[in-house]
Protein backbone atom coordinates (compact mmCIF):
# COMPACT_ATOMS: atom_id res chain seq x y z
CA UNK A 1 0.00 0.00 0.00
CA UNK A 2 1.20 2.96 -1.06
CA UNK A 3 1.48 6.60 1.51
CA UNK A 4 -1.43 8.13 -0.54
CA UNK A 5 -4.04 4.90 -0.69
CA UNK A 6 -2.94 4.22 3.23
CA UNK A 7 -3.46 7.83 3.69
CA UNK A 8 -7.27 7.67 2.04
CA UNK A 9 -8.28 4.11 3.78
CA UNK A 10 -7.46 6.00 6.87
CA UNK A 11 -8.86 8.99 6.28
CA UNK A 12 -12.25 6.50 5.38
CA UNK A 13 -11.89 4.43 8.15
CA UNK A 14 -11.81 7.42 10.52
CA UNK A 15 -14.44 9.20 9.07
CA UNK A 16 -16.91 6.26 8.96
CA UNK A 17 -16.78 6.19 12.27
CA UNK A 18 -17.08 9.87 13.61
CA UNK A 19 -19.47 10.84 10.98
CA UNK A 20 -21.67 7.48 10.93
CA UNK A 21 -21.09 6.79 7.01
CA UNK A 22 -23.54 4.06 6.10
CA UNK A 23 -22.72 0.82 5.24
CA UNK A 24 -23.41 -1.29 1.93
CA UNK A 25 -27.36 -0.63 1.34
CA UNK A 26 -29.26 -3.66 0.51
CA UNK A 27 -32.72 -3.19 0.06
CA UNK A 28 -35.72 -6.00 -0.37
CA UNK A 29 -36.88 -8.54 1.68
CA UNK A 30 -36.60 -12.57 1.97
CA UNK A 31 -35.25 -14.09 -1.04
CA UNK A 32 -35.34 -10.88 -3.49
CA UNK A 33 -32.74 -8.82 -1.84
CA UNK A 34 -31.23 -6.07 -4.13
CA UNK A 35 -28.08 -3.81 -4.36
CA UNK A 36 -28.43 -0.27 -6.24
CA UNK A 37 -27.05 1.02 -8.57
CA UNK A 38 -28.37 4.33 -9.70
CA UNK A 39 -25.50 4.83 -12.10
CA UNK A 40 -26.52 1.69 -14.31
CA UNK A 41 -27.06 4.60 -17.27
CA UNK A 42 -24.29 6.99 -17.90
CA UNK A 43 -25.64 8.32 -21.03
CA UNK A 44 -25.35 12.19 -22.19
CA UNK A 45 -28.86 14.18 -21.49
CA UNK A 46 -28.22 16.81 -24.43
CA UNK A 47 -27.71 14.09 -27.03
CA UNK A 48 -30.21 11.58 -25.10
CA UNK A 49 -32.97 13.65 -23.51
CA UNK A 50 -35.50 12.72 -21.05
CA UNK A 51 -38.77 14.03 -19.57
CA UNK A 52 -40.83 11.37 -17.80
CA UNK A 53 -39.75 7.82 -18.04
CA UNK A 54 -42.48 5.55 -18.59
CA UNK A 55 -41.97 1.85 -19.56
CA UNK A 56 -39.40 -0.75 -20.88
CA UNK A 57 -39.18 -3.83 -22.76
CA UNK A 58 -36.18 -6.27 -24.01
CA UNK A 59 -35.73 -7.81 -26.98
CA UNK A 60 -34.71 -11.22 -28.31
CA UNK A 61 -31.24 -9.77 -28.67
CA UNK A 62 -31.10 -8.24 -25.17
CA UNK A 63 -31.73 -4.61 -26.21
CA UNK A 64 -33.81 -2.43 -23.58
CA UNK A 65 -36.75 -0.34 -25.15
CA UNK A 66 -37.80 2.69 -23.11
CA UNK A 67 -40.72 5.03 -23.58
CA UNK A 68 -40.14 9.02 -22.72
CA UNK A 69 -42.67 11.85 -23.77
CA UNK A 70 -39.52 13.48 -25.07
CA UNK A 71 -40.31 14.32 -28.32
CA UNK A 72 -36.69 14.80 -29.24
CA UNK A 73 -36.31 10.58 -28.95
CA UNK A 74 -39.56 9.31 -28.09
CA UNK A 75 -38.06 5.62 -27.78
CA UNK A 76 -34.38 5.10 -26.01
CA UNK A 77 -32.28 1.85 -26.91
CA UNK A 78 -29.92 0.60 -24.12
CA UNK A 79 -27.84 -2.77 -23.92
CA UNK A 80 -28.44 -4.25 -20.32
CA UNK A 81 -25.06 -2.65 -19.17
CA UNK A 82 -26.41 0.47 -19.60
CA UNK A 83 -24.94 2.28 -22.74
CA UNK A 84 -27.66 3.79 -24.63
CA UNK A 85 -27.37 2.31 -28.20
CA UNK A 86 -29.64 5.02 -30.16
CA UNK A 87 -33.29 6.45 -30.15
CA UNK A 88 -35.94 7.03 -32.69
CA UNK A 89 -39.45 9.06 -32.27
CA UNK A 90 -40.61 12.55 -31.96
CA UNK A 91 -44.54 12.26 -32.68
CA UNK A 92 -45.59 10.53 -29.41
CA UNK A 93 -46.32 13.49 -27.25
CA UNK A 94 -48.10 10.91 -24.15
CA UNK A 95 -45.85 7.97 -25.17
CA UNK A 96 -46.45 5.89 -21.71
CA UNK A 97 -47.14 2.03 -22.30
CA UNK A 98 -44.31 0.01 -24.04
CA UNK A 99 -45.52 -3.83 -25.15
CA UNK A 100 -43.11 -6.11 -26.93
CA UNK A 101 -44.79 -9.29 -28.95
CA UNK A 102 -43.45 -11.29 -31.11
CA UNK A 103 -45.20 -11.99 -33.87
CA UNK A 104 -44.16 -14.77 -36.62
CA UNK A 105 -40.77 -14.42 -35.98
CA UNK A 106 -41.06 -10.62 -35.86
CA UNK A 107 -40.38 -8.61 -33.09
CA UNK A 108 -43.03 -5.36 -32.94
CA UNK A 109 -43.38 -2.54 -29.91
CA UNK A 110 -46.69 -1.06 -29.31
CA UNK A 111 -46.95 2.77 -27.70
CA UNK A 112 -49.99 3.35 -25.79
CA UNK A 113 -49.86 7.32 -26.13
CA UNK A 114 -52.39 8.75 -24.16
CA UNK A 115 -52.03 12.46 -25.71
CA UNK A 116 -52.53 10.96 -29.20
CA UNK A 117 -55.13 8.96 -27.97
CA UNK A 118 -54.14 6.25 -29.92
CA UNK A 119 -52.36 2.59 -29.48
CA UNK A 120 -49.62 2.86 -32.55
CA UNK A 121 -47.90 -0.81 -33.08
CA UNK A 122 -44.48 -0.02 -35.08
CA UNK A 123 -41.27 -2.07 -35.83
CA UNK A 124 -38.59 -1.94 -33.95
CA UNK A 125 -36.91 0.63 -36.04
CA UNK A 126 -39.67 2.94 -35.19
CA UNK A 127 -41.80 2.04 -38.47
CA UNK A 128 -45.97 2.17 -37.94
CA UNK A 129 -47.69 -0.77 -38.64
CA UNK A 130 -50.81 0.56 -37.82
CA UNK A 131 -52.72 2.32 -35.41
CA UNK A 132 -55.45 1.21 -32.98
CA UNK A 133 -57.98 4.18 -32.62
CA UNK A 134 -60.81 5.03 -29.72
CA UNK A 135 -63.75 2.57 -29.62
CA UNK A 136 -66.09 5.51 -31.33
CA UNK A 137 -68.88 2.88 -31.40
CA UNK A 138 -69.06 1.01 -28.42
CA UNK A 139 -71.06 3.33 -26.52
CA UNK A 140 -69.28 4.66 -23.73
CA UNK A 141 -67.37 7.71 -25.35
CA UNK A 142 -68.76 10.52 -26.67
CA UNK A 143 -65.34 11.35 -28.33
CA UNK A 144 -61.52 10.63 -29.24
CA UNK A 145 -60.60 12.67 -26.07
CA UNK A 146 -61.94 10.77 -23.78
CA UNK A 147 -59.42 8.07 -24.43
CA UNK A 148 -56.21 8.26 -22.92
CA UNK A 149 -54.87 4.86 -23.30
CA UNK A 150 -52.10 3.50 -20.81
CA UNK A 151 -51.21 0.00 -21.81
CA UNK A 152 -51.54 -3.09 -23.98
CA UNK A 153 -51.43 -6.34 -23.57
CA UNK A 154 -51.50 -9.14 -26.09
CA UNK A 155 -54.16 -11.84 -26.18
CA UNK A 156 -53.35 -15.40 -26.40
CA UNK A 157 -55.17 -15.08 -29.82
CA UNK A 158 -53.21 -12.06 -31.21
CA UNK A 159 -55.71 -9.90 -30.34
CA UNK A 160 -54.73 -6.18 -28.84
CA UNK A 161 -55.85 -5.33 -25.55
CA UNK A 162 -55.54 -1.75 -24.72
CA UNK A 163 -56.31 -0.37 -20.91
CA UNK A 164 -57.67 3.39 -20.81
CA UNK A 165 -55.93 3.95 -17.74
CA UNK A 166 -55.87 7.62 -17.63
CA UNK A 167 -60.05 8.00 -19.51
CA UNK A 168 -62.51 6.14 -18.64
CA UNK A 169 -60.81 2.89 -17.40
CA UNK A 170 -62.44 0.37 -19.95
CA UNK A 171 -60.28 -2.18 -21.30
CA UNK A 172 -60.58 -2.51 -25.47
CA UNK A 173 -60.33 -5.79 -27.09
CA UNK A 174 -59.58 -4.95 -30.69
CA UNK A 175 -58.52 -7.60 -33.78
CA UNK A 176 -55.32 -7.25 -35.25
CA UNK A 177 -56.77 -5.21 -38.09
CA UNK A 178 -57.87 -2.57 -35.40
CA UNK A 179 -61.59 -3.07 -34.91
CA UNK A 180 -63.33 -3.00 -31.82
CA UNK A 181 -63.76 -6.46 -30.34
CA UNK A 182 -65.18 -5.96 -26.89
CA UNK A 183 -64.87 -3.58 -24.21
CA UNK A 184 -64.93 -4.75 -20.47
CA UNK A 185 -64.12 -3.31 -17.08
CA UNK A 186 -64.84 0.17 -16.78
CA UNK A 187 -65.19 2.32 -13.47
CA UNK A 188 -67.35 -0.14 -12.12
CA UNK A 189 -64.18 -2.43 -11.59
CA UNK A 190 -61.07 0.01 -12.06
CA UNK A 191 -59.51 3.13 -10.55
CA UNK A 192 -56.61 4.50 -12.56
CA UNK A 193 -56.27 1.14 -14.62
CA UNK A 194 -52.94 2.27 -15.69
CA UNK A 195 -51.46 -1.57 -16.57
CA UNK A 196 -52.30 -4.95 -17.99
CA UNK A 197 -50.52 -7.83 -18.46
CA UNK A 198 -51.57 -11.79 -19.81
CA UNK A 199 -50.90 -13.90 -16.83
CA UNK A 200 -50.04 -17.40 -18.10
CA UNK A 201 -48.67 -18.91 -14.90
CA UNK A 202 -51.51 -21.07 -14.73
CA UNK A 203 -50.85 -22.57 -18.12
CA UNK A 204 -54.79 -24.04 -18.53
CA UNK A 205 -56.57 -21.02 -17.09
CA UNK A 206 -54.82 -17.39 -18.60
CA UNK A 207 -56.14 -14.37 -17.29
CA UNK A 208 -55.82 -10.53 -17.26
CA UNK A 209 -53.92 -8.86 -14.26
CA UNK A 210 -55.21 -5.37 -14.30
CA UNK A 211 -53.73 -2.74 -12.57
CA UNK A 212 -56.53 -0.10 -10.66
CA UNK A 213 -53.76 2.03 -9.27
CA UNK A 214 -55.76 4.84 -7.44
CA UNK A 215 -57.35 1.66 -5.36
CA UNK A 216 -54.47 0.06 -4.31
CA UNK A 217 -55.55 -3.24 -6.02
CA UNK A 218 -54.97 -6.06 -8.73
CA UNK A 219 -58.10 -6.69 -10.42
CA UNK A 220 -58.30 -10.36 -12.18
CA UNK A 221 -60.20 -10.89 -15.19
CA UNK A 222 -61.14 -14.34 -17.29
CA UNK A 223 -60.43 -14.17 -20.93
CA UNK A 224 -64.11 -12.99 -21.05
CA UNK A 225 -63.79 -9.84 -19.36
CA UNK A 226 -65.63 -11.02 -16.06
CA UNK A 227 -63.76 -9.97 -12.82
CA UNK A 228 -62.34 -13.41 -10.68
CA UNK A 229 -60.53 -11.64 -7.90
CA UNK A 230 -58.90 -9.16 -6.35
CA UNK A 231 -55.79 -8.58 -4.57
CA UNK A 232 -55.58 -5.71 -2.13
CA UNK A 233 -52.47 -3.79 -1.84
CA UNK A 234 -53.03 -0.91 0.51
CA UNK A 235 -50.24 1.76 -0.04
CA UNK A 236 -49.46 -0.07 -3.11
CA UNK A 237 -50.45 2.56 -6.39
CA UNK A 238 -49.33 0.19 -8.70
CA UNK A 239 -48.54 1.21 -11.97
CA UNK A 240 -48.40 -2.04 -14.10
CA UNK A 241 -47.95 -5.79 -14.05
CA UNK A 242 -44.45 -7.51 -15.41
CA UNK A 243 -44.60 -10.98 -14.89
CA UNK A 244 -41.11 -13.26 -14.90
CA UNK A 245 -40.91 -16.49 -13.54
CA UNK A 246 -43.13 -17.06 -10.99
CA UNK A 247 -43.76 -13.73 -9.49
CA UNK A 248 -45.66 -10.50 -10.48
CA UNK A 249 -43.80 -7.14 -9.90
CA UNK A 250 -44.52 -3.71 -10.23
CA UNK A 251 -43.38 -0.15 -9.97
CA UNK A 252 -45.22 1.59 -6.69
CA UNK A 253 -45.91 5.13 -7.83
CA UNK A 254 -46.30 6.28 -4.51
CA UNK A 255 -47.47 5.20 -1.28
CA UNK A 256 -49.89 8.02 -0.35
CA UNK A 257 -51.38 11.09 -1.61
CA UNK A 258 -50.84 13.34 -3.11
CA UNK A 259 -49.91 12.07 -6.18
CA UNK A 260 -46.11 13.83 -6.49
CA UNK A 261 -45.35 12.68 -2.83
CA UNK A 262 -42.68 11.07 -4.08
CA UNK A 263 -43.10 8.04 -1.66
CA UNK A 264 -41.98 5.36 -4.68
CA UNK A 265 -40.59 1.70 -4.53
CA UNK A 266 -41.20 -1.44 -5.72
CA UNK A 267 -43.27 -4.86 -5.08
CA UNK A 268 -43.19 -8.26 -6.14
CA UNK A 269 -45.90 -10.88 -5.40
CA UNK A 270 -45.12 -14.66 -5.53
CA UNK A 271 -46.85 -17.59 -7.48
CA UNK A 272 -50.22 -16.71 -4.93
CA UNK A 273 -50.31 -13.29 -5.52
CA UNK A 274 -49.03 -12.61 -2.27
CA UNK A 275 -46.10 -9.54 -1.67
CA UNK A 276 -42.75 -11.26 -0.67
CA UNK A 277 -40.67 -8.49 -1.30
CA UNK A 278 -40.86 -4.22 -1.25
CA UNK A 279 -37.11 -2.96 -2.13
CA UNK A 280 -37.55 0.30 -1.10
CA UNK A 281 -40.78 0.04 0.95
CA UNK A 282 -41.99 -1.69 4.47
CA UNK A 283 -41.73 -5.33 4.80
CA UNK A 284 -44.64 -7.02 3.92
CA UNK A 285 -46.68 -8.07 7.13
CA UNK A 286 -49.87 -9.28 6.99
CA UNK A 287 -52.96 -9.55 9.74
CA UNK A 288 -54.29 -12.45 11.80
CA UNK A 289 -56.61 -12.15 9.45
CA UNK A 290 -54.80 -12.29 6.25
CA UNK A 291 -55.13 -9.44 4.78
CA UNK A 292 -51.85 -7.02 4.45
CA UNK A 293 -50.88 -4.03 6.81
CA UNK A 294 -50.50 -1.03 4.39
CA UNK A 295 -47.31 -0.67 2.91
CA UNK A 296 -44.97 2.24 2.35
CA UNK A 297 -41.86 3.94 1.68
CA UNK A 298 -39.04 3.40 3.98
CA UNK A 299 -35.62 4.44 1.74
CA UNK A 300 -35.30 7.17 -0.61
CA UNK A 301 -33.73 5.28 -3.14
CA UNK A 302 -37.05 6.56 -5.67
CA UNK A 303 -39.36 9.49 -5.93
CA UNK A 304 -41.82 8.09 -8.35
CA UNK A 305 -41.19 4.72 -10.07
CA UNK A 306 -43.47 4.25 -13.31
CA UNK A 307 -41.92 0.96 -14.42
CA UNK A 308 -40.09 -2.35 -13.85
CA UNK A 309 -38.04 -5.00 -16.42
CA UNK A 310 -36.89 -7.82 -15.13
CA UNK A 311 -33.76 -9.34 -16.83
CA UNK A 312 -32.53 -13.12 -16.76
CA UNK A 313 -29.95 -12.80 -13.57
CA UNK A 314 -33.36 -11.30 -11.70
CA UNK A 315 -32.31 -7.34 -12.16
CA UNK A 316 -35.02 -4.89 -11.96
CA UNK A 317 -34.66 -2.21 -14.22
CA UNK A 318 -36.64 1.14 -12.60
CA UNK A 319 -37.72 3.85 -14.87
CA UNK A 320 -39.47 6.89 -13.46
CA UNK A 321 -42.37 9.82 -13.47
CA UNK A 322 -41.30 13.19 -12.70
CA UNK A 323 -38.28 12.49 -10.82
CA UNK A 324 -35.52 15.17 -12.15
CA UNK A 325 -35.76 13.55 -16.13
CA UNK A 326 -33.71 10.75 -14.33
CA UNK A 327 -32.43 7.75 -16.26
CA UNK A 328 -32.96 4.14 -15.29
CA UNK A 329 -31.70 2.54 -11.84
CA UNK A 330 -30.80 -1.11 -11.83
CA UNK A 331 -31.43 -2.74 -9.13
CA UNK A 332 -28.98 -5.88 -8.70
CA UNK A 333 -29.82 -8.98 -7.03
CA UNK A 334 -27.88 -10.40 -4.15
CA UNK B 1 -21.81 17.86 7.43
CA UNK B 2 -21.59 14.35 6.52
CA UNK B 3 -22.73 14.76 2.63
CA UNK B 4 -19.99 17.30 1.99
CA UNK B 5 -17.51 14.85 3.97
CA UNK B 6 -18.53 11.42 1.72
CA UNK B 7 -18.13 13.92 -1.44
CA UNK B 8 -14.60 14.81 -0.46
CA UNK B 9 -13.79 10.86 0.28
CA UNK B 10 -15.25 9.98 -2.99
CA UNK B 11 -12.78 12.36 -4.10
CA UNK B 12 -9.94 11.54 -3.36
CA UNK B 13 -7.88 8.76 -5.54
CA UNK B 14 -7.52 4.94 -4.94
CA UNK B 15 -11.08 5.62 -2.40
CA UNK B 16 -14.58 4.02 -3.32
CA UNK B 17 -17.40 4.77 -0.56
CA UNK B 18 -20.60 2.90 -1.53
CA UNK B 19 -24.21 4.92 -2.84
CA UNK B 20 -25.91 5.83 0.83
CA UNK B 21 -29.58 6.87 0.65
CA UNK B 22 -31.98 8.56 3.31
CA UNK B 23 -34.54 6.46 5.11
CA UNK B 24 -38.10 7.49 4.66
CA UNK B 25 -40.33 9.57 7.72
CA UNK B 26 -41.09 6.79 10.42
CA UNK B 27 -45.35 6.22 9.73
CA UNK B 28 -47.53 8.29 11.97
CA UNK B 29 -50.57 6.34 12.98
CA UNK B 30 -53.18 7.80 15.04
CA UNK B 31 -57.30 7.76 14.97
CA UNK B 32 -57.42 11.32 14.56
CA UNK B 33 -55.34 14.38 14.96
CA UNK B 34 -58.05 15.93 17.46
CA UNK B 35 -59.32 14.40 20.43
CA UNK B 36 -61.16 15.18 23.85
CA UNK B 37 -59.08 13.07 26.41
CA UNK B 38 -56.55 11.71 25.04
CA UNK B 39 -55.28 9.63 21.60
CA UNK B 40 -52.77 6.86 21.52
CA UNK B 41 -50.33 7.33 18.79
CA UNK B 42 -48.71 4.37 16.82
CA UNK B 43 -45.05 4.92 14.89
CA UNK B 44 -44.32 2.13 12.47
CA UNK B 45 -41.30 1.66 10.14
CA UNK B 46 -41.29 -1.98 9.08
CA UNK B 47 -37.47 -2.17 8.02
CA UNK B 48 -34.99 -4.96 9.46
CA UNK B 49 -32.51 -3.28 12.10
CA UNK B 50 -34.10 0.19 12.24
CA UNK B 51 -35.23 1.68 15.16
CA UNK B 52 -37.81 5.00 15.38
CA UNK B 53 -36.70 7.82 18.02
CA UNK B 54 -39.39 10.26 18.78
CA UNK B 55 -40.67 13.36 21.12
CA UNK B 56 -43.39 15.23 22.81
CA UNK B 57 -43.19 19.22 22.45
CA UNK B 58 -46.25 21.06 24.34
CA UNK B 59 -47.39 20.65 27.90
CA UNK B 60 -46.27 17.72 29.56
CA UNK B 61 -43.11 17.77 27.17
CA UNK B 62 -40.91 14.56 27.04
CA UNK B 63 -37.07 15.35 27.71
CA UNK B 64 -35.30 14.85 24.26
CA UNK B 65 -35.81 12.07 21.94
CA UNK B 66 -36.71 8.74 23.67
CA UNK B 67 -36.53 5.47 22.06
CA UNK B 68 -40.00 4.14 20.26
CA UNK B 69 -41.42 0.93 21.67
CA UNK B 70 -45.00 1.04 21.52
CA UNK B 71 -48.05 2.75 21.40
CA UNK B 72 -47.78 6.76 23.09
CA UNK B 73 -51.01 8.07 24.70
CA UNK B 74 -51.27 11.91 24.06
CA UNK B 75 -53.18 14.02 26.67
CA UNK B 76 -52.81 17.66 26.04
CA UNK B 77 -52.11 19.47 22.67
CA UNK B 78 -48.85 18.50 21.41
CA UNK B 79 -46.43 18.30 18.45
CA UNK B 80 -44.86 14.78 18.05
CA UNK B 81 -41.81 14.65 16.32
CA UNK B 82 -40.14 11.20 15.39
CA UNK B 83 -37.23 9.83 13.01
CA UNK B 84 -35.60 6.54 12.11
CA UNK B 85 -32.33 5.04 11.87
CA UNK B 86 -31.00 2.57 10.62
CA UNK B 87 -26.57 1.46 10.17
CA UNK B 88 -26.95 1.01 6.31
CA UNK B 89 -28.92 4.59 5.50
CA UNK B 90 -28.66 8.19 6.38
CA UNK B 91 -31.22 8.78 8.83
CA UNK B 92 -34.51 9.51 8.22
CA UNK B 93 -35.53 13.15 8.34
CA UNK B 94 -38.71 14.05 10.62
CA UNK B 95 -42.52 12.89 10.37
CA UNK B 96 -44.00 15.48 12.22
CA UNK B 97 -47.69 15.59 13.36
CA UNK B 98 -49.95 18.14 15.65
CA UNK B 99 -52.29 16.78 17.92
CA UNK B 100 -54.98 19.43 19.57
CA UNK B 101 -57.77 18.99 21.80
CA UNK B 102 -61.09 19.57 21.00
CA UNK B 103 -62.43 21.62 23.41
CA UNK B 104 -66.48 22.00 23.85
CA UNK B 105 -68.59 20.04 21.70
CA UNK B 106 -71.19 21.50 19.56
CA UNK B 107 -75.00 20.66 19.49
CA UNK B 108 -75.46 21.30 15.42
CA UNK B 109 -74.48 23.47 13.06
CA UNK B 110 -75.55 24.51 9.75
CA UNK B 111 -73.06 25.49 6.46
CA UNK B 112 -73.43 27.93 3.34
CA UNK B 113 -73.41 27.28 0.99
CA UNK B 114 -72.76 23.00 0.74
CA UNK B 115 -69.90 21.40 -0.11
CA UNK B 116 -68.90 20.96 -3.51
CA UNK B 117 -70.67 17.65 -5.10
CA UNK B 118 -67.46 15.78 -5.24
CA UNK B 119 -66.46 15.99 -1.77
CA UNK B 120 -69.82 16.30 0.14
CA UNK B 121 -68.31 15.30 3.57
CA UNK B 122 -70.87 14.60 6.01
CA UNK B 123 -72.00 18.42 5.42
CA UNK B 124 -71.91 20.82 8.05
CA UNK B 125 -71.29 17.70 10.66
CA UNK B 126 -68.08 17.39 9.21
CA UNK B 127 -66.55 20.37 10.48
CA UNK B 128 -67.53 18.84 14.26
CA UNK B 129 -66.88 15.29 14.39
CA UNK B 130 -63.28 15.18 15.52
CA UNK B 131 -62.54 13.00 12.83
CA UNK B 132 -59.22 15.10 11.03
CA UNK B 133 -58.82 14.24 6.72
CA UNK B 134 -55.91 12.16 5.68
CA UNK B 135 -54.08 12.89 2.86
CA UNK B 136 -56.25 11.49 0.89
CA UNK B 137 -58.75 13.88 -0.11
CA UNK B 138 -61.59 11.63 -0.61
CA UNK B 139 -61.72 9.83 2.57
CA UNK B 140 -64.60 11.60 3.47
CA UNK B 141 -63.26 13.38 6.41
CA UNK B 142 -63.15 17.08 3.89
CA UNK B 143 -65.47 19.09 2.87
CA UNK B 144 -64.68 21.50 0.00
CA UNK B 145 -65.38 24.30 -1.78
CA UNK B 146 -64.46 26.33 -4.98
CA UNK B 147 -64.80 29.99 -5.38
CA UNK B 148 -66.92 30.38 -2.43
CA UNK B 149 -66.98 32.32 0.94
CA UNK B 150 -68.50 29.85 3.77
CA UNK B 151 -70.49 30.46 6.18
CA UNK B 152 -70.48 27.94 9.34
CA UNK B 153 -73.07 28.74 12.19
CA UNK B 154 -73.18 26.42 15.13
CA UNK B 155 -75.16 26.62 18.27
CA UNK B 156 -73.42 25.31 21.46
CA UNK B 157 -73.44 22.87 23.63
CA UNK B 158 -75.34 25.19 26.45
CA UNK B 159 -73.63 28.46 26.99
CA UNK B 160 -69.98 27.94 26.78
CA UNK B 161 -66.71 30.29 27.64
CA UNK B 162 -64.47 30.36 24.37
CA UNK B 163 -60.76 31.10 24.48
CA UNK B 164 -60.02 30.04 21.36
CA UNK B 165 -61.21 28.93 17.36
CA UNK B 166 -58.97 26.62 15.39
CA UNK B 167 -59.95 26.04 11.98
CA UNK B 168 -58.17 22.89 10.10
CA UNK B 169 -57.91 23.21 6.54
CA UNK B 170 -55.42 21.38 3.52
CA UNK B 171 -52.68 23.16 1.26
CA UNK B 172 -51.53 20.88 -1.71
CA UNK B 173 -50.61 23.66 -4.47
CA UNK B 174 -49.77 21.17 -7.21
CA UNK B 175 -53.77 19.84 -6.23
CA UNK B 176 -55.29 23.13 -6.82
CA UNK B 177 -55.84 23.41 -3.06
CA UNK B 178 -54.72 25.89 -0.85
CA UNK B 179 -55.44 27.45 2.63
CA UNK B 180 -58.24 30.52 3.38
CA UNK B 181 -57.07 34.38 2.95
CA UNK B 182 -59.42 35.27 5.47
CA UNK B 183 -61.28 34.13 8.68
CA UNK B 184 -64.06 36.10 10.75
CA UNK B 185 -65.77 35.07 13.95
CA UNK B 186 -68.83 36.32 15.26
CA UNK B 187 -71.23 35.49 18.42
CA UNK B 188 -74.65 35.76 18.99
CA UNK B 189 -77.59 35.29 20.76
CA UNK B 190 -81.41 33.67 20.23
CA UNK B 191 -82.26 37.03 18.87
CA UNK B 192 -79.67 36.76 16.07
CA UNK B 193 -77.74 39.76 17.37
CA UNK B 194 -73.94 39.27 16.33
CA UNK B 195 -71.04 40.47 16.96
CA UNK B 196 -67.76 40.58 15.64
CA UNK B 197 -65.18 38.73 17.88
CA UNK B 198 -61.90 38.33 15.83
CA UNK B 199 -60.57 38.83 12.56
CA UNK B 200 -57.66 36.94 10.75
CA UNK B 201 -56.26 37.81 7.27
CA UNK B 202 -53.17 36.41 5.84
CA UNK B 203 -50.33 38.67 5.19
CA UNK B 204 -48.48 38.44 2.14
CA UNK B 205 -45.92 36.58 3.55
CA UNK B 206 -48.72 34.17 4.67
CA UNK B 207 -50.47 33.90 1.50
CA UNK B 208 -46.32 32.63 -0.15
CA UNK B 209 -46.17 30.22 2.81
CA UNK B 210 -49.46 28.33 1.85
CA UNK B 211 -48.26 27.92 -1.68
CA UNK B 212 -44.85 26.06 -0.53
CA UNK B 213 -46.77 24.13 2.33
CA UNK B 214 -47.70 19.93 1.67
CA UNK B 215 -49.98 19.10 4.45
CA UNK B 216 -52.14 19.73 6.74
CA UNK B 217 -52.81 24.00 7.35
CA UNK B 218 -54.11 25.25 10.91
CA UNK B 219 -54.96 28.60 12.03
CA UNK B 220 -55.93 29.55 16.04
CA UNK B 221 -57.76 32.78 16.51
CA UNK B 222 -57.49 33.79 19.65
CA UNK B 223 -60.94 35.36 21.76
CA UNK B 224 -60.88 37.38 24.93
CA UNK B 225 -63.01 34.64 27.18
CA UNK B 226 -66.62 35.29 26.72
CA UNK B 227 -69.67 32.63 27.45
CA UNK B 228 -72.24 32.26 24.17
CA UNK B 229 -74.57 30.33 23.08
CA UNK B 230 -73.74 30.79 18.90
CA UNK B 231 -70.52 31.07 16.74
CA UNK B 232 -70.45 32.02 13.21
CA UNK B 233 -67.38 31.52 11.24
CA UNK B 234 -67.05 32.86 8.06
CA UNK B 235 -64.23 31.72 5.90
CA UNK B 236 -63.04 33.10 2.84
CA UNK B 237 -60.72 31.39 -0.02
CA UNK B 238 -57.54 31.70 -1.13
CA UNK B 239 -59.20 32.84 -4.36
CA UNK B 240 -57.69 32.84 -7.70
CA UNK B 241 -54.43 31.00 -8.18
CA UNK B 242 -51.31 33.01 -8.94
CA UNK B 243 -49.55 33.24 -12.25
CA UNK B 244 -46.69 30.38 -11.85
CA UNK B 245 -49.59 27.58 -11.24
CA UNK B 246 -50.82 25.58 -14.43
CA UNK B 247 -54.80 26.81 -13.54
CA UNK B 248 -52.98 30.48 -12.82
CA UNK B 249 -56.61 32.44 -13.05
CA UNK B 250 -58.63 30.10 -12.04
CA UNK B 251 -60.14 29.69 -8.43
CA UNK B 252 -58.38 27.42 -5.50
CA UNK B 253 -59.76 24.80 -3.83
CA UNK B 254 -60.35 25.44 -0.28
CA UNK B 255 -60.39 22.47 1.52
CA UNK B 256 -61.85 22.16 5.63
CA UNK B 257 -62.04 18.96 8.24
CA UNK B 258 -62.64 20.41 11.42
CA UNK B 259 -63.02 23.67 13.36
CA UNK B 260 -62.21 23.71 16.76
CA UNK B 261 -63.74 25.53 19.68
CA UNK B 262 -61.63 25.64 22.51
Amino acid sequence: MDRRTFLASSLITTAGMAAGLPGDPVIGHGNFKYRINTNWCNGNPQQYPVKNCHEMVIDHTGKIYMTTDDTRNNIVIFNKDGKILGAWGHEYPGAHGLTLHDENGEEFLYIADYERHQVIKTRLDGTVVRTFEWPADAGMYGSQTEFKPTETAIAPNGDVVVADGYGKNYIVQYAQDGSVKKVFGGPEHLKNAHGIALDRRNKSNPQWLVTSRADNKLKIFDLNGTVTGTVDLPGAYICRPVIHGNEVYFAVLISKLPWDSQSGFVLILNENNRPVSAPGGSSPIFRADGTLEPLYQTVQVFKHPHDVLVDRDGNIYVTQWNSGSVYPYRLERV
Amino acid sequence: MNHLLKVLLVLLPGTVVSQSFRLAPPRIDVESRFFTDSVKVRLGFEMEGSSIFYKLEGKNSSNGFQHYTGPITVKHTSDLKAYAIHPDFWSSEMAEIHLTEAGQALKNGTLTPAPDKQYPGSGARTLFDLKSGSDDLHDGNWIAFLGDTVVFEAAMNGRQKLKRIVVSSMASFGSWVLPPREIYVQTGNAKGRWRNRAHWTATATEMTDMQRLQGIWMKALKLTAFRTDYVRIRIVPFGKLPEEHPGAGRQAWLFLDEILFQ
